[in-house]
């Protein structure tokens, strides 16, 4: 039997020998492969923490630097399904000469590089049980994925990454404020002490602490790591970032950054819950969440760019699941936590789909992609299907966690947010499916001299894995949820009501 | 050995009173090197706020700490700012949106604006805690100023790092010190930070020829 301290060991020393062999090898033609064997190891690692967690519960880890519970480890599986995929894709993407010819073999090395230093640092924003650590985490986080963005030599992401580092680091300023005030409210109740910042402590500290630092410490903190997340009204470094950074990333950034984002604030919320009144935090979340999906929905019907058109999607998703966390029922937590999961699946799916068809199609404009169905069969069907399910189509897992949000929106009676909420869905959903179905389906343009004839055909077997991979764990995961994943699902949601708390 | 303790609440004061004339100094300044010398001597002030209070308190790691951010924000960091200067290409002017005394008056306002702030807030606190308060959230209004106000991205970077001085302020105000683990971490943050932004600055310079963020308008809608 292998301790659960020497496998989260080598959880954490996986990525980080990875970067070591990347930065020395002379085989650059291994090392998307072996990062492909690096991301599986983290998976294999992750399965068995999460096997743990569900045997015996919750538990501290190094002297209680690490605190693993059913809620870590549902965000590690979105981490280790999602890198899987990006670096299976990332494989042949990083290679191709489409963006920009990689001459310089440091190049390359620099990206596979800063992505398992990516990785090591989300790794520590879910298993690090203080407060701090996670806002070290998270802080680290967007100086690495900074050079991320703006990876290619070229004037848009160089803008991209300014705009994402200046703002993202004035977000997490404030949420600095905001963990200060917390440490201040925690002094002046119990005196000074170093674990005065650890989750599982404040769990226990309840109503001994002022709430009126808590409060502004939530405003703060909500502020810092809604910035993060990508929730309204500071989401202008969001659809720059993620149409600019190069397509794996993409993905990572809006399936794994986005939802761990929001476990750090769900986390805090969690704690100021036991200080404050419940309903404060919920309007918070329900009035940005809504705030968002507003700000979102016209961009989506009036976007010209492909990657942005995606980017704004996320916008929309980040508030749906903070309108669901608004809600505050258990069957909504169920449904955030189910529609994280999803959302990264789906939007992970359509970056690759949509990269793969820019390549081919050499534009990222909507107006110039057309027929995309025919010039590439497999990128193009798996497009649609991934923009029907992400729009919300049944039989796709996503309608089913909206579906659950929505209905108990319903079910707790809040009738104005629930009715904003299914209007501003509807319009999103007839705005994305009219603008994939355009881009599937529509006229081809003329062709001129200039433009070269287009073979139909796929660009490479790895990304049709990495598209095929969600596009089934999407399907099955509406009929059928695994025993296991069902168990760490509803121990998540006793965390969130408060029932499997510390 | 004389025992400084009962100067020592003056001192704070004195001292406080120096970062914020720094701080309006810093908005007024026309050159930008002047602007990373006035940057690391309110990094120093505020630094010495710190070693005092170490002395009242006898708190020996808040001597540890006050050398490791001296370390940091007074010789790393300026040293790093002015290596970018150096290397990148620019013009040493100060480009910003308002003339260069109604920046200095904004700043004055906000200063007022947090003094009264912090009384309205906390009515009955101690007067030594109000005055740092209310410093803290004076650098935290600048630096944002500072980086909404001013054109070359090299100055939104040092607007950033006002605004950490400001952060660090309140930390002192409040809980005096952080874990230390925290501290250094966050030190460790803003050193790679200072590194990356250096280097954005730089290929925006490549890309734009230009280090006015003005510039930055290929990514709209």
């Amino acid at each position: 039997m292998v301790k659960i301290d020497n496998i989260l060991l080598s959880v954490y020393l996986v990525p980080l020998l990875s970067v070591l062999w990347v930065v020395f090898t002379p085989k650059l033609k291994w090392v998307g492969r072996v990062q492909i064997v690096t991301n599986s190891l983290l998976l294999l690692g992750i399965i068995a923490i999460i096997g743990s967690i569900l045997s015996i519960g919750p538990a501290f880890y190094f002297n209680n630097l690490v605190y693993l519970d059913a809620l870590s480890g549902w965000m590690l599986m979105i981490l280790g399904i999602v890198g899987l995929i990006s670096s299976i894709f990332a494989k042949r993407y990083m290679l191709s000469e489409a963006e920009e010819k990689i001459t310089n073999p440091w190049k390359l090395k620099i990206f596979y590089a800063l992505f398992n230093l990516f990785l090591l640092s989300l790794l520590g924003m879910v298993t690090l049980n203080s407060l701090g650590g996670f806002w070290i985490a998270i802080e680290a986080s967007t100086i690495i994925t900074a050079f991320l963005v703006g990876f290619y030599s070229k004037k848009e992401p160089v803008e991209a990454a300014w705009k994402y580092i200046i703002l993202c680091t004035v977000g997490i300023a404030f949420a600095l404020i905001g963990i200060v005030l917390t440490y201040y409210a925690v002094m002046n109740a119990h005196g000074s002490t170093t674990q005065g910042l650890d989750f599982s402590y404040l769990m226990t500290l309840g109503k001994t602490l002022s709430p009126n630092l808590i409060k502004a410490a939530f405003v703060f903190i909500f502020i810092g790591l809604g910035t993060k997340a990508g929730l309204a009204p500071l989401h202008n470094w969001l659809p720059d970032a993620y149409s600019e950074a190069p397509t794996p990333v993409s993905a990572m950034l809006s399936g794994v950054l986005m939802p761990f984002s929001f476990y750090g604030l769900i986390r805090y919320t969690l704690f100021a819950n036991t200080v404050l009144d419940a309903q404060f935090t919920h309007q918070f979340f329900l009035f940005f969440g809504l705030l968002s999906l507003a700000i979102a929905v016209p961009f989506i019907l009036l976007q010209k760019n492909v990657k942005r058109l995606l980017a704004y999607s996320s916008l929309e998703h980040a508030g749906i699941i903070a309108i669901g966390l608004g809600f505050g029922t258990p069957l909504a937590f169920y449904g955030v936590l189910f529609h994280l999961l999803n959302h990264s699946l789906v939007k992970s799916l359509l970056f690759f789909a949509v990269g793969n068809i820019s390549i081919k199609l050499q534009s990222k404009k909507i107006d110039h992609i057309r027929s995309a169905i025919h010039a590439m069969p497999i990128s193009g069907s798996l497009m649609l299907l991934g923009a029907l399910a992400l729009a919300g189509c049944p039989p796709f897992s996503v309608f089913v966690s909206e579906f659950f949000i929505v209905w108990s929106g319903l079910q707790s009676h809040q009738w104005v947010a629930s009715g904003l909420f299914v209007l501003l869905l509807v319009v999103a959903f007839g705005g994305f499916t009219y603008q994939f179905i355009q881009m599937a389906f529509g006229e081809k343009p003329l062709p001129t001299d200039a433009s070269p004839a287009i073979i139909s055909g796929e660009l490479n077997q790895s990304s049709v894995v990495a598209m095929v991979i969600p596009i089934l764990l999407l399907i099955i995961l509406t009929w059928w949820l695994p025993a296991p994943l069902l168990q760490l699902l509803n121990q998540s949601v006793a965390i969130l009501t408060h029932k499997g708390g510390i | 050995m004389v025992d400084f303790t009962p100067f020592v609440p003056q001192a704070i004061e004195y001292l406080l009173s120096l970062v914020l004339v720094v701080s309006i100094l810093i908005l007024g300044a026309r050159r930008l090197h002047a602007k990373v010398y006035l940057f690391a001597l309110q990094s120093l002030f505020l630094t010495l706020v710190l070693v005092c209070h170490g002395i009242t308190h006898h708190s020996q790691e808040a001597i540890w700490t006050a050398l490791l951010i001296l370390l940091g924000k007074f010789i790393l960091i300026p040293t790093a700012l002015f290596k970018v200067l150096d290397v990148v290409p620019m013009s040493k002017k100060v480009e910003s949106y308002f003339t260069v005394p109604t920046g200095m008056i904004i700043g004055g306002v906000l200063i007022l604006l947090s003094h009264y702030l912090t009384s309205a807030l906390f009515p009955l606190a101690d007067p030594l805690f109000k005055e740092v308060f209310s410093v803290g959230t004076a650098l935290v209004f600048i630096g944002l100023l500072m980086m909404m106000s001013f054109k070359k991205a090299f100055t939104q970077i040092l607007g950033l790092y006002v605004m950490d001085n400001g952060i660090f302020c309140l930390t002192l105000a409040t809980v005096f010190e952080m874990p230390l683990i925290m501290e250094m971490g966050i030190l460790f943050e803003l050193l790679l930070g200072i590194l990356v932004l250096g280097v954005m600055v730089a290929r925006i310079h490549q890309h734009f020829d230009s280090v006015n963020i003005d510039e930055l308008q290929e990514l709209r809608g």
